[in-house]
């Protein structure tokens, strides 16, 4: 292994997720290979369906391990999360890993006021007492810029609208100042205002504490903002990882050029034509060999696709699944 | 909430006087009355035409309607006509019987339901699991009627005799015994009607404990829950179980308005002395003043029923306000 100026946060290798449908295992996340840096924020991209979610959870085994399997690596300060019992996991979850989920309407519990669910992780990692852990809570309302947090405290979730309640969730991850934060599309359900605060607020956070964060979402227009480095993931599988920069200068897999064509301000007449067709397959439908885009770029002949893609090297830190990524074109209207 | 628990009662006075106006009306379309069989069939027509006049039995129905809210109003319920005696002074008699094989049904109701209900949910789609939708569809398949002939054949003196039947206490136990030897006399007697009742009313409450466990399992709050690294056990028990239970703890009052207009059957099966019983006995013969009284009771009974439920639920759920 090649020696790293810094030492990565945590390290999935070839990771693979699988959920039973009737009885049998379909992999959602297929030999997915990551580092994530200290303070970095690491986006991940991809259409519903393509294994996002289930990559995240996957992290912390927040799964239900009834019908999910797991498998290969995630290092984290030289262990193996995945051998961890429930016992130890739950030591790290919450105080080094947490997690920001999808809809603030579902993420709280509807019985319990949001004081009290802030307070929650501070029970199961720290030793304060009643009056600190209120303490931090207010102020931990107060730093995701809640204005009157004492209010916020003693409010029950529905009293709350979407964006005060995200911002509680933002509080609970943050409690006991993690070291990653897996935000899985955190602003996806609020209304496009609230958006850019939610993540202004979790840029300045990152910033100020130093944690990393994997932001998962399928909005190029955030990457481009926040991310340090991006992977676009298809089908379960990584299919091009570089530094946002990069990305955006030289995307090279028609799927990350067919998700730039299609954000909003790609302007040019081209570029929109390059938007490629179609929806991820379904788990049980998932293409297990060959390619897995390549239904999808159905006039590429299939003797220019290896059996079997194999990652190329683009430049240092750009690596790409596509074997004809420098002969790809677009199909011709 | 006071005032809307208030608002609530009052609310239910019009209900209730449109439920005995409909009753009156289908009793008056039945045919015969309270002297219809009962009489020596040699007495003269004349004479019986005189007992229909003095009973007011020929009066219209909405003048019989009338009188009979009015008496309800004066604290009069009238007579029965197969006893003979004020109708509170019959139902008297027996309601207390209902009662209580009511609340042992309820008991036992939970005491089933509550268990097989969360296990199914902790342990979804296991044998367990599977074991307890067995359990669910055979209640479904065996009417109350059916169970109460199958307990009776097994448990009664017909089968292995572990059970009495009929009555709600023993005659010697009742005059020698001590007090809890009466009690315990009385659920001895009670059970097998009990069990009967309890049956059907627990698969609704598996049914829906079980659902909620599954569905709160799968839920964002119990993910992030997990992701603080709280432990599965008191997850399950404070984000899992209590959300479940709300439902469960409103429909509280609806499985005991349910349960007691169920003893009506149960209480047939078993020839058991209670209201329920009096209610069948008094149709067939057309002792309306009875039967007046206890449907009366009975709408009463799930009226306020409906209400618990309400009021439960404004208890244990923030979200809901009753209005
Ligand atoms: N618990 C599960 N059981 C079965 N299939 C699942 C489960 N969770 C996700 N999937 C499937 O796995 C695939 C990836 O889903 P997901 O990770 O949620 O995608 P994303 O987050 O990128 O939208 C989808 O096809 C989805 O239907
Ligand atoms: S390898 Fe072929 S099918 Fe796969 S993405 Fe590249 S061009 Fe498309
Ligand atoms: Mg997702």
């Amino acid at each position: 292994m090649e020696e790293k100026q810094e030492k990565a946060l945590i390290s999935l290798r070839n990771l693979q997720v699988s959920f039973k449908i009737e009885g049998q295992y379909y992999n959602a996340v297929d030999g997915v290979d990551l580092e994530i840096m200290p303070n970095e924020v690491f986006a991940i991209v991809g259409e519903s369906g393509s294994g996002k979610t289930a990559l995240a959870l996957s992290i912390s085994r927040l799964h239900n391990m009834n019908y999910t399997r797991i498998s290969g690596h995630i290092l984290y300060n030289d262990e193996n999360l995945l051998e961890l019992s429930e016992r130890r996991l739950n030591k790290i979850r919450g105080a080094d890993i947490s997690m920001i989920f999808q809809d603030p309407l579902t993420s709280l519990n509807p019985l319990i006021r949001v004081g009290p669910q802030i307070e929650e992780t501070l029970v199961y990692h720290t030793n304060m007492n009643k009056t600190q852990k209120k303490e931090r809570a207010l102020e931990l309302l107060n730093q995701v810029g809640i204005r009157n947090p004492d209010v916020t405290y003693q409010s029950y979730p529905h009293e709350l609208s979407g964006g005060m309640r995200q911002r509680a969730v933002i509080a609970v991850a943050l409690a006991c100042k993690p070291s990653l934060v897996i935000a899985d599309e955190p602003t996806t359900a609020l209304d496009v205002t609230l958006q850019a605060q939610i993540l202004d607020l979790l840029r300045a956070l990152q910033r100020e504490m130093q944690s990393s964060v994997i932001l998962i979402t399928h909005d190029l227009g955030v990457v481009a903002e926040m991310a340090t480095r991006v992977a676009v993931m298809y089908a379960g599988q990584i299919v091009e990882m570089a530094s946002a920069q990069q990305l955006f200068k030289n995307p090279r897999h028609p799927y990350t050029r067919s998700l730039l064509a299609s954000i909003p301000h790609a302007d040019s007449e081209n570029d929109r034509l390059n938007a490629i067709k179609g929806i991820v397959p379904t788990l049980k439908y998932l293409p297990r060999q060959g390619c897995r885009f390549s239904h999808r770029t159905p006039w590429i002949p299939q003797s220019e696709h290896e059996a079997d893609p194999k990652y190329h090297e683009v430049s240092p830190g750009h690596k790409v699944m596509c074997t004809c990524h420098e002969t790809f074109r677009f199909e011709t209207a | 909430m006071y005032k809307t628990i208030l608002r609530r009662f009052l609310i239910m006075i019009p209900q209730l006087f449109v439920i005995t106006l409909v009753m009156f009306i289908l009793a008056s379309q039945m045919p015969g009355d309270a002297l219809t069989g009962l009489l020596d069939p040699n007495m003269p027509l004349h004479v019986i035409e005189q007992m229909r006049e003095d009973m007011g039995l020929n009066l219209p129905w909405y003048e019989q309607y009338t009188l009979w809210i009015a008496g309800m109003f004066q604290g009069d319920f009238g007579m029965s006509t197969t006893h003979r005696r004020p109708v509170e002074e019959v139902i008297g008699e027996r309601i207390w019987n209902t009662f209580f094989l009511g609340i042992f049904s309820l008991t036992i109701t939970y005491l089933i339901a509550m268990p097989l209900g969360v296990l199914a949910g902790k342990y979804d789609r296991t044998a367990l699991d599977k074991a307890i939708a067995i359990y669910i569809f055979m209640a479904l398949a065996m009417p109350t009627i059916v169970l109460g002939i199958v307990l009776i054949f097994l448990f009664s003196p017909i089968g292995t005799g572990w059970f009495p039947l009929g009555g709600t206490v023993s005659a010697i136990v009742l005059s020698s015994g001590t007090p809890f030897e009466i009690f315990m006399s009385r659920l001895h007697h009670m059970a097998l009607p009990a069990i009967t009742g309890a049956l059907v009313s627990t698969i609704g409450i598996i049914f829906m404990l079980r659902a909620n466990i599954v569905d709160k399992k799968a839920s964002d709050y119990v993910s992030l829950a997990r992701s603080k690294g709280v432990p599965d056990r008191v997850i399950f028990g404070k984000h899992i179980l209590r959300n479940s239970l709300i439902p469960v703890a409103s429909n509280i009052g609806l499985v005991i308005a349910f349960t007691f207009t169920g003893t009506v059957f149960v209480e047939m099966i078993f020839n058991f002395p209670g209201i329920g019983r009096l209610f069948l006995d008094s149709i067939s013969l057309r002792d309306f003043p009875v039967v007046n009284v206890l449907v009366l009771f009975f709408a009463f009974l799930t009226a306020v029923g409906v209400l618990l439920s309400d009021i439960i639920l404004t208890i244990v759920d923030p979200r809901i306000r009753i209005r």
